[in-house]
């Protein structure tokens, strides 16, 4: 048997109900979650989530019935109240934002606890299938969801793409848009509207606790991998639907797994991913960099040395021991040779016997370095009103890092200077 | 105390006070300003004067007092006004390139739904290169010096192609050339009858760049053209001694849980 062909053949109407419906629910979160996310609104999420509870009791008790319908109307009307509650502290009181959200989160979600006990006690044999809502029943969806569903994620796809640039300019600069008198209020109730609305429907498939997880987590993932807006609303809503592809296909090779907590598993894998791999923003790359910059200052330290070593010599292609060097500026003994060897193996040095000696170009390199620091040196005394002997730590590191550009740009303001603040030579190339 | 101004005024602020929890920061200000000129307004730290430019462009709830613009209520010329915010209001780590924040000025010509067209980038551009930044049309908004984001968001105030503009602080982080370069642009707008209204640090430079000026410090005190305002004495009484006793009913105002400006009566002072 080939549970892989099977389950992508989607012969089972199950099957497809369970991975259309799934790939449904946290594509379309996500992408109202890329918004949420960008309008630093991701507590709200978890509020609203938490608040949907009493109503889809309330729903349940109203209607008698498990209908969704009724259910998603009550959920709407609590999580509406609970972003109603958050704002209406926010504005009335000293409390903070955060706290009035903890606060509205639990009692709404204490309330609906209450409720759904007192409901499943009740006796009535409707009600049995009430507690999917708290930890989502994604691997039970069947066609009539689906269709609700399939509506739902329209309507959002729909505001989203009518209303792309407004919620752009009012994630980015609220004050702003209003000036130029957007309707900055009812645009928000919009986006509110279509936060509370996927909470709504995505509650069904991984349940209360998890909803929060599918709306933020594609957008933080996708945020690592790109500074476009629009970019990052697909990368989200793919690494949405992936996710649930994934955890309904987990599911169906174990049914004992829960479809909604694996969706967030393999959601919050991605976005571990992103976090260590992804291209300048993730950890990785930038362990890359900071190791790239760490060479690069060994390797012209130790030419800076041998360079100095020939100043004092007036000859700057004497061969040096290691102990030379380490008398004139301490490296830990291991770490000197490793670098003399990459410097040799980059032309820089050439080793004689177990000595070392500077090629023409390591002399230049060299020579441009300690240029580069008694320049610094030197501007930094004329031209920033520094203490001479202040100035020393500074250039140690601006050796490094000046820009070709930038070094003439130095020399030409200084012009051309021939000592530095200490009175030692400023070194320049020789006219060949 | 203030010259009359015999055309329409550009911008007319009649008894404003504007109150953040009860406190009033600026108190019953009145003023006309006459239409191109480019007009500063200077004050001490914590003076009003972001607080003024936002009440005025009615970003702020007011305690009292209203404001016109060419004589019409400012929902009636949304379009006329521009605004560059003061650099530190907003997230700079933010998802977009110097094009797309540009852009954000078109938005409101635009309007709703509608989508950027070509025609809204080749302004976008064009007014990156007013400001010498067309260099930079796609560089990402996190990776700009201070001075480089000041000068886009004063791109994204030119792509407005208003009749009035705001501008809170434009030369905070800037560099001297930058500064002179934008200061010959802005005179070159009032030359074109636009009017442009400075918040502005730097005193020695005021006499220079500006023809008129509104010095505040909590209440209006003094506006009108440089050489007639900008005196001595007014310089003393804005920067000079806290207005102790101002900012001591104020406070008592809010301790006290007072009722915030009701109807037209003036605050206790
Ligand atoms: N959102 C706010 N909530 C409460 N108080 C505020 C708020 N914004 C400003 N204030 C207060 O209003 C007063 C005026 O602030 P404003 O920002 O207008 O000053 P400013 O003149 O622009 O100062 P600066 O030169 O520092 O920019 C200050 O005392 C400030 O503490
Ligand atoms: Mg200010």
């Amino acid at each position: 048997m080939n549970t892989l062909t099977d389950f992508f053949s989607f012969s089972d109407p199950n099957i497809r109900f369970v991975v259309i419906g799934a790939m449904l629910l946290t594509a379309s979160s996500a992408i109202v979650g890329t918004f949420t996310f960008l309008h630093k609104k991701s507590l709200v999420g978890d509020a609203i989530a938490h608040a949907v509870l009493p109503g889809i009791c309330l729903g349940f008790i109203l209607s008698g019935t498990k209908n969704p319908a009724y259910l998603i109307i009550g959920a709407f009307i609590t999580g509406w109240l609970s972003l109603a509650a958050v704002e209406f502290i926010t504005r009335r009181t000293r409390i903070k934002e955060d706290t009035a959200i903890g606060l509205v989160l639990s009692v709404f979600f204490g309330i609906g606890i209450v409720m759904l006990t007192v409901i499943q006690k009740s006796g009535n044999a409707a009600q049995s299938g009430l507690d999917h809502f708290l930890f989502g029943k994604a691997a039970a969806l069947v066609g009539e969801d689906l269709m609700v569903f399939g509506t739902v994620a329209v309507i959002l796809l729909f505001c989203v793409f009518l209303l792309f640039k407004e919620f752009s300019l009012l994630a980015f600069d609220k004050a702003y848009a209003q000036s130029i008198g957007l309707p900055v209020r009812r645009i928000e109730l919009v986006l509110t509207s279509l936060i509370v609305l996927a909470v709504v429907i995505g509650i069904q498939a991984v349940g209360v606790v998890l909803m929060a997880a599918i709306l933020i987590t594609p957008a933080a993932a996708a945020r690592f991998w790109t500074h476009r807006i629009s970019v990052m609303v697909l990368l989200a809503s793919l690494f949405g639907a992936f996710s649930g592809l994934a955890g309904a296909y987990i599911s169906y090779i174990a049914p004992a797994m829960p479809t909604g907590p694996w969706i967030v598993i393999v959601i919050s894998t991605i976005a571990f991913i992103s976090f260590f791999l992804a291209p300048r923003r993730g950890v990785i790359s930038r362990m890359i960099r900071q190791r790239a910059i760490r060479r690069t200052i060994n390797n012209e330290n130790v030419l800076k040395t041998l360079y100095q070593l020939g100043e004092e010599s007036k000859n700057f292609f004497l061969p040096r021991t290691e102990a030379d060097i380490i008398h004139k500026r301490s490296y830990p003994s291991p770490l000197l040779t490793a670098v003399l060897h990459r410097l040799r193996r980059q032309g820089y040095v050439e080793r004689i016997g177990t000595t070392w000696q500077l090629t023409e170009e390591g002399m230049s390199r060299g020579q441009r370095v300690v240029r580069i620091h008694r320049l610094w040196e030197l501007y930094l005394t004329t031209h920033v009103n520094i203490a001479p002997d202040h100035v020393h730590d500074d250039a140690d590191t601006i050796e490094h890092l000046l820009t070709p550009e930038l070094e003439t740009e130095l020399e030409r303001l200084l012009n051309y200077p021939t000592v530095d603040p200490h009175q030692a030579e400023i070194p320049y190339k020789k006219p060949v | 105390m203030q010259p009359e101004i015999t055309t329409t005024p550009a911008l007319e602020v009649h008894d404003l006070t504007v109150a953040f929890d009860r406190k009033p920061v600026l108190w019953n200000i009145d003023l006309k300003l006459p239409a191109g000129k480019l007009i500063g307004i200077i004050g001490p730290n914590g003076a009003g004067k972001s607080t003024l430019i936002k009440a005025t462009m009615g970003l702020l709830p007011l305690s009292s007092g209203y404001v016109r613009l060419y004589d019409q209520p400012i929902d009636n010329v949304r379009n006329r006004i521009s605004y560059v915010p003061q650099r530190e209001s907003v997230d700079w780590d933010f998802p977009a390139s110097v094009m797309d924040v540009v852009l954000m000025g078109r938005y409101g010509k635009l309007g709703l739904f509608r989508r950027v067209r070509q025609a809204d980038r080749d302004v976008a551009l064009d007014c990156l290169r007013k400001v010498g930044m067309e260099a930079y049309a796609n560089r990402q908004i996190s990776q700009l010096s201070g001075g480089q984001q000041q000068r886009t968001f004063l791109a994204r105030a030119l792509a407005q192609q208003a009749d009035i503009y705001f501008m809170d602080e434009p030369f905070a982080g800037v560099d001297a050339a930058t500064e002179k370069a934008i200061i010959g642009l802005l005179q070159a707008m009032t030359e074109a009858q636009k009017t442009v209204i400075v918040v502005h640090h730097d005193l020695q430079s005021v006499t220079h760049y500006f023809d008129w000026v509104i010095m505040l410090n909590t209440r209006l005190v003094a506006c009108g053209p440089t050489e007639t305002t900008f005196t001595q004495q007014n310089l003393q009484e804005t920067y000079g001694g806290k207005l102790t006793l101002l900012s001591d009913v104020g406070d008592l105002i809010r301790r006290e849980n007072f009722p915030n400006r009701e109807g037209v009566s003036k605050p206790v002072l």
